[in-house]
């Protein structure tokens, strides 16, 4: 067993040696960057505004980064300021804000008439739906690209 | 080559349909796309140091439409699919070898799927439909314990469907080659924070009859599989609480019968287990209790012999038998996992019991009638796992880890307890483009308890348990939308278990594994990609059965070096409604069997978002693995050979999916 155990260390110590020259490290997008940006594309599309504000009442959704203003997002502390109100449970949202245009980050809120669309998992793959009805009681015409979203 | 001209121009043709006018996805579609990737359910489950590890996404398994672990194995290296001549699925058939090696461990979530007498889940469950999984993860090696205390050369991870991942009923069904169906449905709902899912499927797998004719008279040998199996399961942040029941009628094939001259073989297998699992919040504890229980029932008729039961003072043969055997599992464990200064340590502690019971297990003689087999009393098992795992982070990218596993095997009847010792270190470099992990690993293997109760039964002498060492080096290097994956391993395989003819023994040589795998994949963008896979697998002095057999089986066993090889490439495409998977694999032993090619393709075809209408077609060429059957008469001598049998048949589903 000994022998055998040097003849693998001495295999492994060789080709280690080769690959490791490889290495060196890039970046990558993350998860919460992606998300932010599907978030950005979807909030340009609904309001016609360099500078959109949202409300996270989800934090497990998205990090607040600071690099959101670069895709022309203002995360806001209080929702009677903001334009969108990114939810995943309406349980904290005062009744004025309730009035706002919330988007949901699941199924069972996004079944809620209150919002009007949601980003959510359905057969494993993420959906993103925009409520037609929902969209005409806000006011809100989407742009072109968002189009095929509204159902 | 037996593809040549038309055949190969046809063949790369329909490999490469898909890049023909493929279609840019907008923008926002295609970053629905990559969070499709990005938040895949296994990149929450996967561990990048746990082990050589080859995922399975939802949308690969979506697209693939792998319908079973039987057409998985396919794309796994130094891997064949092989059945047994009673029907049941392996890696690594031989005749007369059945029980004593399973390189297979198979887990959905964390519930390890095994049988108390058999000790193979790998049987269980690889001809049932995945639908009911979300993703598979396959470690190669003994991975941490965070992923299964058991381990063998490879262990399967099935993930299954969350219902906050679904959020959606569906109701599918195909139909295909020998009149094939299946029906299913499934349902899941809710959030992160209460979410279930269940799913039922009925499905009747009809396969290629095969016959075999002895003297003037031809035996028909059935491989057909129907079953009913139900599956639900309900997540908080918290618990999941989970249930599975399986009825399946199997038909035998060759069963045991000593010439081939099978009337009737069938068995009637029952599953059903349930379990509960705890996670703290924050996830350092994890407590795990299952319970399974099985019922099988098989009977099998022949014209020939097919075994000898002792009848004081003489041995006769029989040519029939019907048995019934029962057995319960119940499994716990407990997990914690300690954080302190750069090291992170899980501690576990596992127990078992495992019972198996005879009820009926009898044969009819002509003359004497029904007569009982006497068999051992060995019928129980406990099995207790202590374990410690530490991984130090000298930083976020680079790990070293040790663990280490002590597990006492605790027997009944006569059987002597065992202890089983495991051992693994490691290190591991990850960063964005390049992940590199090497692990040098030492083991002994449990002794199954078929293996265990058979030999008590032929009065064969102890057999010690294996011992496993062995070390493994990888490298994924990432650029842009390329990875290129390689993977060597060496694996030293130390008293082997094989059965002579006679009984079973511990294999007086070394066997060594030497594998090599190159694997490159690249995405196009996040709904096209290729896969190009190409591995070399060098077994020595494996236990081979001799072709030329005269006398008893017990003075044939030789032991030979086998070279295997096997590459595919895949492709997976989107144009428009259509999703299209086409791939070719190669498997190949040199100096043997007939090189081996399967071309599989799905073509999925979305008209609107509800509707989903696919045909999927698995070894078009009919030139998939073929095995050599060889059952022997060891009172005359007499050889019987059933040559190139597919495991897979070739086969076509159409099948059609309705959301709810």
């Amino acid at each position: 067993m000994v022998g055998s155990g040097v003849h693998i260390l001495r295999r492994l110590i060789l080709l280690t040696s080769i690959l490791t020259i490889l290495a060196y490290p890039v970046l990558s997008i993350t998860l919460h960057e992606l998300k932010l940006e599907i978030l950005s594309q979807v909030a340009h599309g609904l309001f016609n505004k360099k500078k959109i504000t949202i409300y996270l009442a989800d934090n497990s959704f998205i990090e607040k980064k600071k690099d959101a203003n670069k895709m022309g997002i203002v995360f806001v502390d209080n929702c009677s300021s903001a334009d969108l109100i990114v939810a995943g449970s309406l349980k904290h949202l005062s009744k004025d804000c309730l009035k706002k245009t919330i988007f949901a980050t699941n199924y069972p809120l996004f079944k809620n008439r209150h919002t009007i669309g949601a980003l959510f998992w359905q057969k494993g793959r993420p959906v993103l739906i925009l409520k037609k009805r929902a969209l005409e009681r806000k006011h809100l015409k989407v742009k072109k690209y968002l189009k095929k979203y509204v159902h | 080559m037996f593809v040549k001209g038309k055949g190969i121009a046809a063949i790369l043709g329909l490999l490469f349909i898909g890049f023909v006018n493929i279609s840019s996805a907008s923008n926002l579609s295609s970053l629905l796309g990559e969070y499709s990737q990005l938040g895949d359910l296994s990149q929450k489950t996967k561990k990048e140091a746990a082990g050589n590890l080859i995922v399975f996404t939802r949308a690969d398994l979506d697209r693939m439409k792998i319908k079973t672990l039987a057409e998985l194995i396919n794309y796994l290296p130094f891997m064949r699919y092989y059945e047994d001549e009673t029907n049941l699925s392996s890696i690594g058939y031989a005749p007369y070898q059945y029980g004593t090696f399973n390189p297979l461990i198979i887990y959905i979530n964390d519930r390890e799927i095994t049988s108390p007498f058999f000790g193979n889940g790998f049987q269980i469950v690889s001809k049932i439909d995945l639908d009911f999984i979300d993703h598979i993860e396959v470690y190669l090696g003994i991975p941490s314990y965070d992923i299964g205390i058991h381990s063998s050369h490879c262990v399967i991870k099935l993930y299954t469907k969350k219902g906050y991942r679904e959020n959606s009923t569906v109701l599918g069904s195909y139909y295909g080659t020998y009149n094939t169906n299946s029906e299913y449905i499934s349902a899941g709902k809710g959030s992160e924070n209460l979410s279930y899912f269940i799913y039922f499927n009925r499905k009747f797998l009809y396969r290629k009859r095969l016959h075999h004719r002895v003297d003037d008279r031809v035996y028909d040998l059935s491989r057909d599989l129907n079953y009913y199996n139900f599956y639900g399961e309900l997540d908080t942040r918290n618990f999941r609480v989970s249930g599975e029941a399986l009825w399946t009628d199997l038909d035998n094939f060759i069963g045991r019968s000593w010439d081939i001259t099978t009337k009737k073989a069938n068995s009637k297998f029952r599953y059903l287990s349930g379990s509960i699992d705890y996670f703290s919040d924050d996830k350092s504890w994890k407590i795990s209790l299952s319970y399974s229980n099985y019922l099988t029932r098989g009977e099998q008729k022949s014209d020939g012999p097919m075994g000898i039961i002792q009848v004081p003072p003489i041995y006769l043969t029989y040519n029939n038998f019907y048995l019934k055997l029962g057995g319960k599992l119940v499994d716990v464990n407990v997990e914690k996992n300690l954080k302190f200064g750069k090291n992170e340590l899980l501690v576990g502690i596992f127990g078992r019991y495992k019972g198996f019971n005879f009820k009926s297990y009898k044969t009819y003689i002509e003359g004497l009638g029904t007569l009982d087999f006497k068999l051992p009393s060995y019928n129980r098992e406990y099995v207790y796992d202590l374990y410690f795992e530490n991984k130090y982070l000298i930083n976020p990218k680079n790990i070293f880890m040790l663990s280490l596993k002590s597990e006492k095997h605790l027997l009944n009847g006569g059987i002597r307890n065992y202890t089983l010792f495991g051992a693994k270190t490691g290190y591991i470099f990850n960063n964005d483009k390049i992940t590199f992990k090497t692990f040098l690993e030492y083991k002994t293997n449990p002794i199954s308890s078929y293996v265990l109760f058979r030999q008590a039964y032929l009065g064969g002498r102890r057999v010690s348990p294996s011992q496993s060492s062995g070390g493994s080096i990888e490298l994924d290097y990432r650029k842009a939308n390329s990875k290129y994956s390689f993977l060597f391993i060496e694996n030293f395989n130390k008293n082997f278990i094989y059965f002579d003819g006679r009984s079973y023994n511990n294999h007086n040589y070394s066997i060594i594994f030497t594998g090599l795998s190159l694997k490159y994949r690249y995405n196009f963008d996040p709904f096209n990609k290729i896969e190009l896979s190409g591995w070399y697998l060098r077994a020595n002095h494996m236990p081979y059965l001799s072709k030329k057999l005269t006398g008893l089986l017990g003075d044939n066993i030789k032991t030979k070096n086998f070279n295997y090889f096997g590459a595919y490439i895949s492709l997976f495409n989107k144009i428009g409604n259509f999703s299209l998977f086409n791939s070719l694999s190669y498997r190949g032993i040199f100096n043997d069997n007939r090189p081996s090619f399967n071309l599989c393709s799905t073509i999925i075809y979305n008209p609107t978002d509800r509707l989903t209408i696919y045909l999927k077609g698995i070894n078009l060429l009919n030139r998939g693995v073929t095995t050599t059957y060889i059952a022997i008469n060891p009172l005359t001598g007499k050889v019987s050979t059933l040559n190139h049998v597919q495991p897979i048949d070739r086969t076509v589903w159409l099948g059609v999916e309705y959301t709810f």
